[in-house]
């Protein structure tokens, strides 16, 4: 077929072929393009603060933030779509952490020198009280005084 | 005009292969898979960084030996060089497989695009740029095959038989789907081509030989025990212990599924890893976009490429074939002897290399249709050109899908080096010595400067949606 074969093709499905893969090409030119151009393109996001840090799960953002300055016992501002209330809301990167229910995120922010005093306890507590995340609670009890 | 038709399909390749390195590079090196690895090419010599690799039923010297070759231009600039490598292997893969399509007409030039998209989007390609150890073995193996496939295609030279042979014993040493590359070779010499000369295939077949009786005679050769690792099994996935409680007796039933499982997945995306996810889903009423579009996709290259067979079949029974009849034959041996290769357990990755050639047989029929085409009836031409589109359009989203995936393990990566500590003890990596804990924190640092967005932003609104076709 390949030698007996006509050279010439059938253009209507040569185009149904590749007007998909045109689109896609078109969004590669653009990485490559902006690549080239020193941009990151579809890579660089806003900047988070370390509780919207917390709120997507981004534990390295969270660390790299802490080890950039920012102070983990204080409240940041979370934006409208990162927040369960869809409203900004201001809450430390624990409130966050307890808020999307990640144990490993609450024990990474102690590690990084989050403050877990016993008013701050009581608040996390409940609040994880509230939301059936039974393994944080057991987490902040063993921290405090025993089971409340 | 070929000539400008080549230029357009290595110009397409190229932005493909670019745009998909791009995400790779940014990918932060692995605590896990590539940090003990990485230590240990530092502290060992090369007589024990390659005799690490025998042994337990593998013989990989080279394994540790390319690491060693690797880190010693690597050291204080290990991310830049080892995610550097992992980029360049990639786009020389797109670039082989470019080539061998060897273009010649608009028809092939404008089956490339889809062809690339399936090689790049294909699942069995996925562990090939989601992952390195810190180099990835199978992305290696696929380039390796791809190079044998140039390298049987072109006029007799000395200079191919030598590399061919080279080629032959340094992927066989390194991870055994080497073998393939003489899989390439024989099949591409059996149906005509005569880049590699008999006699190269020959010797290389020798080595390959030797090299698998040595395994079996090696301590602890042979082939891998049940209880080395999980493996997909009909709906789920089984645990070494129930691998071996259900197959440590008489292992060959599992060893067969494990090779048509593997077969299957090439040829329509299921099952995966053993397990049918897509019949399993689609029981149960939860089936995923991204399940769907893959199935649907390989299903569709599958039809390409078994329509080419039956055009051809004619032809073939009278021994007479031509550069793209070779092109399937080897993809269709690749295919059987890697679904071969992988009876002790399933994972996707491991069809890598008969994923790519796989590709590349359903580029050159996807190239003879367009040419058949030209000849058919209107409504003919109509209906193809439907089943075209939304083929390409299946494919279209597997490509970008891959993208998402490797930004993805880029996130998951970078995230997993916050717990570097507790992976140290989990797995009894000692970092307290200065040099180790240098190297380990300078790897943490570089992977902690690297800013990958969560994959959680997009999945608000309208991304959520968006991620539901990718995963």
């Amino acid at each position: 077929m390949n030698a007996a074969a006509p050279r010439s093709l059938s253009w209507s499905a040569a185009a149904a072929l590749a007007i998909p893969l045109l689109a896609v090409a078109l969004c590669s030119a653009r990485v490559v393009v902006g690549w080239m151009a020193g941009a990151n393109p579809f890579w660089d996001g806003r900047p988070l603060t370390v509780s919207e840090a917390a709120m997507v799960r981004d534990h390295a953002e969270v660390v790299r933030l802490i080890h950039g300055g920012a102070d983990p016992n204080r409240s940041w501002l979370v934006a409208s779509d990162f927040s369960d209330s869809h409203r900004p809301e201001t809450i430390t990167p624990l409130e966050a952490a307890v808020q999307i229910r990640r144990l490993e995120l609450v024990e990474l922010l102690v590690r990084e020198g989050a403050t877990v005093d016993e008013p701050v306890r009581a608040r996390l507590v409940a609040r994880a009280r509230d939301l059936h995340a039974d393994d944080i609670v057991a987490y902040l009890n063993r921290r405090g005084e025993g089971p409340r | 005009m070929t000539r400008a038709w080549r230029a357009v399909a290595f110009v397409w390749g190229t932005l493909s292969a670019a745009s998909l390195a791009y995400f790779v590079v940014r990918v932060p090196m692995q605590v896990t898979d590539s940090l003990a690895n990485l230590l240990g090419a530092r502290e060992q010599s090369w007589w024990t960084a390659m005799a690490g690799g025998v042994g337990g039923g593998y013989v990989r010297p080279l394994l540790g030996g390319e690491l060693k070759l690797v880190d010693a231009f690597a050291a204080g600039r290990e991310t830049v060089v080892y995610r550097g490598l992992h980029g360049f292997e990639l786009v020389a893969c797109v670039l082989l497989f470019v080539s061998a399509v060897r273009v010649r007409d608009a028809a092939s030039a404008l089956a490339v695009p889809l062809g690339v998209a399936m090689l790049l989007g294909a699942h069995t390609f996925d562990g090939t740029v989601r992952e390195a150890f810190p180099i990835n073995n199978y992305l290696t193996v696929v380039v390796a095959c791809l190079l044998a496939v140039n390298l049987s295609h072109g006029e007799p030279r000395r200079w191919r038989d030598v590399t061919a042979v080279a080629l032959v014993v340094a992927t066989m040493l390194t991870v055994e789907s080497g073998i393939l590359v003489l899989v390439c070779l024989a099949v591409a010499w059996l149906t005509g081509a005569r880049g590699v000369s008999r006699g190269a295939v020959l010797a290389a077949g020798v080595v390959a030989l030797a090299l698998i009786g040595g395994r079996f005679l090696l301590p602890g050769g042979g082939t891998p025990a049940l209880s080395e690792r999980p493996s997909g099994f009909g709906f789920g996935r089984l645990e070494p212990q129930e691998l071996q409680a259900r197959f440590g007796a008489f292992p060959y039933f599992f060893y067969a599924y494990n090779v048509v499982c593997q077969a299957l997945s090439v040829l329509f995306a299921e099952p995966s890893a053993g397990t049918w996810a897509f019949i399993r889903d689609l029981l149960a009423g939860s089936l995923r976009p991204a399940r769907l579009v893959a199935v649907a996709s390989a299903t569709g290259a599958t039809v390409l490429v078994v329509w080419f067979c039956a055009s051809r079949w004619s032809v073939w029974r009278s021994r007479a074939f031509e550069h793209d009849d070779r092109l399937v034959l080897v993809a269709a041996a690749a295919v059987a002897v890697n679904a071969a290769l992988s009876f002790p357990y399933t994972k996707d990755v491991i069809m890598s290399a008969a994923g790519a050639l796989y590709a590349l047989a359903a580029t050159v029929a996807a190239a003879a249709l367009l040419r058949r085409l030209a000849v058919a009836r209107p409504p003919l031409v109509f209906a193809v050109s439907v089943l075209l589109m939304v083929l390409s359009a299946g494919w279209s989203i597997r490509l970008l899908a891959v993208h998402y995936r490797v930004r993805d393990a880029a996130f998951v990566t970078r995230n997993e080096w916050t717990e570097l500590d507790a992976w140290a003890a989990r797995n009894r990596v000692d970092l307290s010595s200065p040099t180790r804990a240098t190297l380990a924190r300078r790897l943490r640092d570089d992977a902690l400067d690297r800013r990958v967005p969560s994959p959680s932003v997009n999945e608000h609104g309208e991304g959520r949606t968006l991620v539901r076709y990718f995963e």
